[in-house]
């Protein structure tokens, strides 16, 4: 017995929704520091939704999945720019609470975030070192992650050094990437 | 029977996902195992919604455990050369080495203290660190910085990832 063409889509459309339900509600549940869950699980729901219109305005395959896979990279692009605002927000949370400081001074640095694909972190900064030249102005930081706002502190804080530059007004995050070398698993 | 087919195609993905691992570098193992089960699918539908669903799903799961795989790998490395710093005075240098339970990505080289980040939130130490490859005359060393900071007494890594304006294609 062969089931129709439609019934295929469906059942193949809702068995990802609800893969893709769960990948979320997994991040959601703590797990949002798995960034690639939410960029692989909602880009594919994407693509496959994708083929499916597709499939409905051409009978040509090739076509079907051309444009599954268009959708697919489009929804990934969309997904990783906003992840990268959402991260550029803690970013720039700790930059500016650690701009004012003077070498060895600490101060408490937290950030809520607009879209809630990230934790809401909160910890300390202090500056270890100035490095400025003429023309620029950066500094060397230390900084904490104690735990969440408005929650209790972590039992171990993680603790991590970076650079932060002046740019007009405001401070920003200042270290480079990885050598391409080193990037190893992080794409 | 759709399931069937969908059992079918795991499994045929799994063969030719291990097939492409040993043949291939790590990060295309997503993009093998959803091409192997999206035509391992193909054989039961004609649909290409269907061959494609399967292909993506499939996809989407390898490429995000494959992700935290290899992470954990570059952590167990990170760990090992962090814990040597953490023994380690300004000026003094190291052997270290990683050598992973499946021996792919293991790696070695020197590590040596350059400067010590004292500061009131914690202790940090900045380090030079060579990752080696070949032996004798051949030996190659790559250099890079990094830094490492003690909490609750475990030294741990410390480059904090790089501004989001520098992202580009990493993540």
């Amino acid at each position: 017995m062969r089931l129709r063409p439609a019934l295929y889509i469906l059942d193949a459309v809702m068995r990802l929704k609800q893969i893709s339900g769960l990948l979320v509600v997994g991040s959601v549940l703590g797990l949002s520091a798995c960034s690639s869950v939410v960029t692989e699980g909602s880009s594919a729901a994407a693509g496959v939704a994708g083929t499916a219109l597709a499939g409905k305005v051409t009978n040509n395959a090739a076509v079907a999945t051309g444009i599954g896979l268009g959708v697919q990279a489009a929804a990934r692009a969309g997904v990783q720019y906003e992840q990268r605002q959402v991260h550029g927000e803690a970013q720039d949370a700790i930059a500016k609470a650690a701009g004012g400081l003077a070498v060895g001074a600490v101060a408490n640095w937290q950030i809520r975030h607009s879209l809630p694909i990230e934790d809401n972190e909160r910890g300390r900064v202090t500056v270890s070192r100035v490095i400025a030249s003429q023309g620029m102005s950066c500094k060397e930081i230390v900084f904490s992650v104690d735990g969440l706002v408005d929650k209790a502190s972590k039992p171990t804080s993680e603790f991590y050094v970076a650079t932060i530059c002046q740019a007009g007004p405001a401070w920003k995050w200042a270290s480079a990437e990885p050598a391409t070398e080193r990037w190893g698993a992080l794409q | 029977m759709l399931r069937g087919g969908f059992l079918r195609g795991a499994a045929g993905g799994a063969c030719l996902l291990a097939a492409a691992a040993a043949l291939s570098g790590c990060s295309s193992i997503g993009g093998f195992a959803g091409a192997a089960a999206g035509v391992a699918s193909g054989a039961v539908t004609s649909n290409p919604a269907v061959g494609y669903a399967i292909g993506i799903g499939v996809q989407a799961a390898t490429d995000a455990t494959a992700k935290y795989v290899f992470r954990n790998w570059q952590k167990a490395e990170q760990d090992e050369i962090a814990a040597i710093v953490g023994q380690l005075d300004v000026g003094q240098a190291r052997k270290w080495a990683i050598v992973h339970q499946i021996a792919y990505g293991n790696e070695h080289g020197e590590v040596r203290v350059t400067r010590l980040i004292d500061t009131p939130l914690a202790l940090c130490k900045e380090v030079l660190l060579s990752v080696d490859s070949g032996t004798g005359a051949e030996l190659k060393r790559a250099w890079y910085t990094a830094s490492a900071c003690r909490s609750d007494d475990v030294w741990k890594w410390a480059v904090a990832e790089p501004a989001v304006e520098r992202w580009g294609s990493l993540q």
